[in-house]
This record gives structure tokens, C-alpha cells and sequence, in this order.
């Protein structure tokens, strides 16, 4: 579990930078508040086309990916990512009930797969893990 | 010229006597009748002339007649019965016999035969009259014979037929209208038939033959009538009314026909249509419940982790109460979608009446939209939206036309799951009619319609879809016809794909005010 005085001492240097890419706003608002309550510096995304055009992909260092979006899905971006070169870790967060997404998505290089509605433990457990912070 | 032969027992006195006798027998041979002469013990002693030339034969062979052909052989014991009983007795006879003319052809005549008493009460003499009925009985044969086809007809016919008088008490009843009561005709006749009408339909068909009475005209009405084993079953009351030369009503004639069978497929396919709705509702549910996971499982996620960041924020030094604050607002407010979502499946999926409101229908086509959203984007489908801003506002069962909406919505999205070379674009679109009505078309890009599917495309159980039911646009199309709208389809133009459609007048309301089926 992250401390707040853990996530002070990364802010002291340079916080870690999570984006969120998800369509459904009340995912995007809480993941928001409760990665900067964590000490996370947050960018939240509506879209995969959306956070590519902002150009982050660079930047960030952990990227919170939902599986079903509109237009181009969770795990096309990740193939379209990878095929740019980006190694950023992700770990996916998806609405659909198949468990059988776990074992597909982590043969594609996924961190994590949690299934909504998912515990901040969790999330914060995912985050730290793609950050290799433990 | 009198051909005759005075038998030799007459016996003549005198001359006055001769001459009383001949004129008697000028008498006899006048009359325009058979008249024979028999002596007491029933010989024939005289046959008149109209005997001899209708017979064309001799006295002699005349007095032969109970061993020649004179009378039919088949009358012949009969006769032969009768009169030497008659005979015997002194009582007079009446026989019905044919009788063989000059020309070989039997006729039918009536043989009467009185005796002549003298004052004495001896008889004297017997007389024999016969009188052609030829005509008269083969008219009676024939009547007969038509009365026994009419009745065979009239009780071979499968209906129970019967007959009333004008004042609607009832005459005659065939013989499958007292097989069926197991009544008997006297049980039946006048309004004892009454005694097999269901008691909950008595008063109401009652209340139908005094109204028909009255008017003289045709009529119908429907009752149950009490089979002989104790089952009631609906028949059709049909009746028509037989009149004179004057106009009057002299008869009624009526006929029952069997409904039961056509009531109980009447309900059976209420019943069945109603499930089928239900059917394509669960159906439909089932195929999107990933969706509906989907849809609710969002504003769970935003609630637990609102609900566990509170937390983090009241344990932070200082608390972050401003933050914490936040956190469960929005918690509130994603419990709230949550609820929303649930309330509206469940609406649309609950099997209820039919019922009538006023419809804004780009209101509902948008609520469908956004509900099949995730799912349309799972399935890359890009959907835009062009509703005119003048949309009148129809009455109609909203939850029903949003149920066809929906239908329309995922047939659009299954025709575009192999399409990878296009973009998969579907694009809904309201606008009015000229008519005044509204209509609404999901356009898509898929595989388009084969060339021969436009017409059984709406038919029950018609899919291209495996492990499809194929029940959707048959219900669609059931319910577009209860707004008394229509439903089509066609293939798009010069474009890949095919437009579903449908309209609905204007005034849908006021014609299905009186639909009870229950959908």
C-alpha cells in the first residue's frame, strides 16, 4: 500500500505521470482524484485517439488503459504503442465481465487486468507495480 | 257403346226392372270412375266401361284378379288381405293399390268397397269404387323422398341446425343439435333447448334472439352451448328469417357452428404472440448483457474508488475535507446513473400492457443509442445521429418503439461484424413525413439484404444469423403495425449496406386505443 509519505518523497523529485484513458467519466473523475490523493501527477483521456494527439506517450510513465473504447479499442492501442516503440507499461481496467481477458491481455504484455468495479488498493497495487515501485 | 255383361245372378222380375237395370248401368258406366259390381261373397259380377277400356280386358279376366296381374304383385296380398277380410266381416275397405293398364303400366289407385244392404241389413251386393291417385301419390312419394334427403341433408350437414317459429320458440332440430345436447326433441322443442346455454351467456343470448325477433332480420351472436357429456364449447348463433308471399315471417331458420377450437387458437395465439415478445425482450437481453454489465459496472467503479480515495483523503495529515467532500458527491451521483440504468432495463424488459403517452421519438431513439453504446463500440460500429429538430410528437408505447429502435440498432451492428475494408458507420435518422407522420431509419454499412430475402425478411423465425432466433423483426414489425405504422427495408443505394426503417402516422393513438393484447 502507497503511504502519502511515500508518494511526498517521489512529488519531491519529479512525480510519476499516470494517464488515464477511459470513455466513461465517472472512471476518469475517481481514478483522477485518487492517483493525485496517492501523490500521482494524473492526465485523464476520453480516447485512444484522443491521448495520442496529446503526445504524451513519451512522457508518461504508466498508462491506466480501458479495453472497450469508442473508435480505436484498449488493446489496438497498445498493438499501435508497441509498434511505434514505446515500451510505457500498462495496465488494463475493463466494464466486460470475461475473465478470460486476464490470461489474453497479459500475453500482450499487460501488467495488470482488474476488472470494474475494481478496489483503490488494487489500482494503486497495478500502478506501483508497472512503476516498479514496491 | 256399353260393353258390358249383366252377371247372371242378377236377376230381373219384370220388364220396369230390365229397364232400371240398364239404366243403372248406363248410370255406372257414366261416372267418370272405376265401378265394379260385386256379388256378396265378392265375386264380380259387373265392371263398368271405364274398368274395361282402362284395364283393356274382358270380364272374365276382370274376375281373375286375385290370381292375374290386374292388381301390382307386390299389392296383390295386401289387397287380397284386406278384402276377404272385408268381405268376411261386411265392414266397407279402403286399399291404396296399383292397378295394371290396357298398356302395361301400373297406376295408382284408391279402392274403396261398401257394401249395398237390403232392408233387411243382408247384403246385397258390394260396390267398388276406384279412384286414379296416380299423380297424387307419386307427388306424395316424391315429397316424401325429398323430405327424407332434406332431413339426411340437414343432419349431415356438421352444424346443428334447427327451426323456431316467429315467436322464437323452436320447431325442429337436426339430428347433430340433439347428438351434441344429448336432449331429446320433445326436451327440446319450444325453449327447452335453452337448458344446454351456459348460464353466464344465457341472459346475453337472450337478449340477442329477442332483438333479432323483433327486427325480422338476420342475425348472429355467440354462447356456449352444454355438450352431452357434460363440456361447454362456443358456437356462432347464426339465424335467417323465412317470409311469406305477404312479407310476414312465417319461420326462422338457424344455424350453430363450433368456435371452440377457433376461440382457444384466438387466445393460444394472443398467448403466443405475447411470449414471443417477451421472448425477443429476453433475447435481446441476454445477447446484450455484456452491455448491461457494462453500463453498470461504470458508475460501480466510479463509487468504489470515490469511496475508498474519501477515505485516503480523511486519513491524509491534514485531512483533505474539501477533497473527501468531493469524492462523495460524486459518489452520489454515479449511485444515482447506477440506479438509472437498472430502472430503465428493467422498464424495458418487463412484460406489461400496452400503453399509450405521447412519444418525443428522438428522446427514445437517443436513450437506445446510448444504451447500446458500449456495445456498438465493441464492435467498432461508428454511429452518428441526424434527428430532425421539428419532430412532432407522436402517442404510442414508448417502451415498445424504443424495443423496435433497439432491434433496428443491433441488426445494423451484427450486418457490419465482418466488414473490415470500411469503416462501420450507422447512422439513425428521424424526420416527418409529409403525411404528417414520423419516421426513423438505421442505416448501416454491412453485408447489405440478398436479392430474395425482402419478403420473408419479416416473417417469424427468419434469421441469417447462427444460433439466431429470428424473432426480432417479426416483433418489431407486430408492434410498428399496432401504432398502425409500417416497417421496410431496402438495400442502399450504389452504397454497401441496407437501410431499416420505419413510420408511424401521426395519429397512431386514437385507432389503438382498443389493443389488449399484452406485449
Amino acid at each position: 500500500m502507497l503511504h502519502s509519505s511515500r508518494a511526498s518523497r517521489a512529488m519531491m523529485n519529479r512525480p510519476f505521470l499516470v494517464a488515464v484513458v477511459d470513455d466513461s467519466e465517472s472512471v476518469r473523475e475517481s481514478l483522477q482524484d485518487l492517483l493525485q490523493q496517492s501523490g500521482f501527477a494524473v492526465r485523464v483521456f476520453s480516447s485512444a485517439e484522443e491521448f495520442l494527439a496529446a503526445g504524451v506517450d513519451g512522457t508518461a510513465n504508466c498508462l491506466i488503459l480501458d479495453v472497450g473504447l469508442p473508435g480505436m479499442s484498449g488493446p489496438d492501442l497498445q498493438r499501435e504503442l508497441r509498434r511505434r516503440g514505446s515500451v510505457i507499461p500498462i495496465a488494463f481496467i475493463t466494464a466486460q465481465g470475461d475473465k478470460s481477458l486476464r490470461p489474453r491481455l497479459t500475453a500482450l504484455g499487460a501488467v495488470a487486468v482488474l476488472f470494474k468495479p475494481f478496489t483503490d488498493d488494487s489500482l494503486l497495487d497495478a500502478v506501483n507495480t508497472a512503476l516498479g515501485i514496491t | 257403346m256399353p260393353a258390358t255383361n249383366l252377371a247372371t245372378t242378377v236377376s230381373v222380375n219384370n220388364l220396369h226392372a230390365e229397364e232400371a237395370a240398364r239404366d243403372s248401368l248406363l248410370l255406372l258406366d257414366s261416372i267418370p270412375g272405376l265401378v265394379a259390381l260385386l256379388s256378396p261373397t265378392g265375386d264380380v259380377q259387373f265392371v263398368n266401361r271405364q274398368i274395361v277400356e282402362y284395364a283393356g280386358r274382358s270380364l272374365e279376366e276382370l274376375q281373375d284378379w286375385g290370381t292375374n296381374d290386374t292388381v301390382h304383385p307386390e299389392d296383390l296380398p295386401h289387397v287380397v288381405q284386406v278384402f276377404t277380410a272385408s268381405i268376411a266381416s261386411g265392414s266397407p275397405y279402403e286399399i291404396v293399390q296399383r292397378l295394371r293398364r290396357r298398356d302395361g303400366v301400373y297406376r295408382w289407385f284408391q279402392n274403396n268397397g261398401f257394401p249395398l244392404r237390403d232392408p233387411d241389413g243382408r247384403i246385397v251386393r258390394w260396390c267398388v269404387l276406384l279412384t286414379d291417385i296416380d299423380e297424387r301419390k307419386r307427388a306424395e312419394d316424391a315429397l316424401r323422398a325429398s323430405e327424407r334427403n332434406l332431413k339426411l341433408l340437414i343432419d349431415t350437414i356438421p352444424a346443428l341446425a334447427w327451426s323456431a317459429r316467429p315467436d322464437g320458440s323452436a320447431e325442429f332440430f337436426s339430428q347433430h343439435y340433439l347428438d351434441f345436447t344429448g336432449l331429446s326433441e320433445a326436451e327440446a322443442a319450444n325453449w327447452g333447448w335453452t337448458v344446454a346455454v351456459h348460464p353466464d351467456d344465457l341472459h346475453g343470448l337472450s337478449g340477442s334472439w329477442r332483438r333479432v325477433i323483433a327486427s325480422e332480420s338476420p342475425g348472429e351472436a355467440e354462447a356456449r352451448l352444454r355438450r352431452h357429456d357434460g363440456d361447454y364449447r362456443w358456437f356462432l348463433f347464426r339465424v335467417k328469417p323465412l317470409r311469406d308471399e305477404r312479407g310476414v315471417v312465417v319461420k326462422w331458420y338457424g344455424v350453430n357452428t363450433d368456435i371452440e377450437d377457433r376461440k382457444r387458437a384466438d387466445a393460444a395465439l394472443d398467448w403466443a404472440r405475447s411470449e414471443l415478445a417477451h421472448v425477443s425482450r429476453v433475447t435481446t437481453f441476454s445477447a446484450l448483457t455484456a452491455s448491461i454489465a457494462h453500463e453498470v459496472n461504470q458508475p460501480l467503479a466510479g463509487i468504489i474508488t470515490n469511496a475508498g480515495t474519501c477515505l485516503r483523503m480523511l486519513d491524509a495529515h491534514p485531512p483533505n475535507i474539501e477533497g473527501a467532500r468531493e469524492t462523495a458527491r460524486r459518489t452520489i451521483r454515479d449511485g444515482n446513473r447506477a440506479s438509472d440504468v437498472v430502472a430503465h432495463l428493467r422498464a424495458l424488459f418487463s412484460k406489461r400492457e400496452f400503453t399509450l403517452e405521447p412519444v418525443d421519438l428522438n428522446d427514445a431513439a437517443r436513450e437506445v443509442i446510448a444504451l447500446s453504446a458500449s456495445d456498438l463500440s465493441r464492435n467498432r460500429v461508428i454511429l452518428q445521429e441526424d434527428l430532425a429538430d421539428d419532430l412532432p410528437t407522436i402517442t404510442g408505447d414508448r417502451i415498445q418503439l424504443q424495443q423496435v429502435v433497439l432491434n433496428l440498432l443491433r441488426n445494423a451492428s451484427d450486418a457490419m461484424g465482418s466488414v473490415d475494408d470500411r469503416p462501420r458507420s450507422l447512422l439513425v435518422k428521424t424526420e416527418c413525413e409529409d403525411s404528417g407522420g414520423v419516421c426513423l431509419t438505421v442505416r448501416d454499412a454491412g453485408v447489405g439484404l440478398p436479392e430474395d430475402s425482402l419478403s420473408s425478411l419479416f416473417d417469424a423465425f427468419y434469421t441469417t444469423k447462427a444460433g439466431g432466433m429470428g424473432i426480432g423483426l417479426f416483433v418489431s414489425r407486430s408492434i410498428v403495425e399496432k401504432h398502425h405504422g409500417r416497417l421496410w427495408a431496402h438495400s442502399n443505394d450504389a452504397a454497401p449496406g441496407a437501410t431499416f426503417g420505419f413510420s408511424i402516422p401521426i395519429d397512431a393513438g386514437t385507432g389503438v386505443e382498443t389493443a389488449t393484447a399484452q406485449y
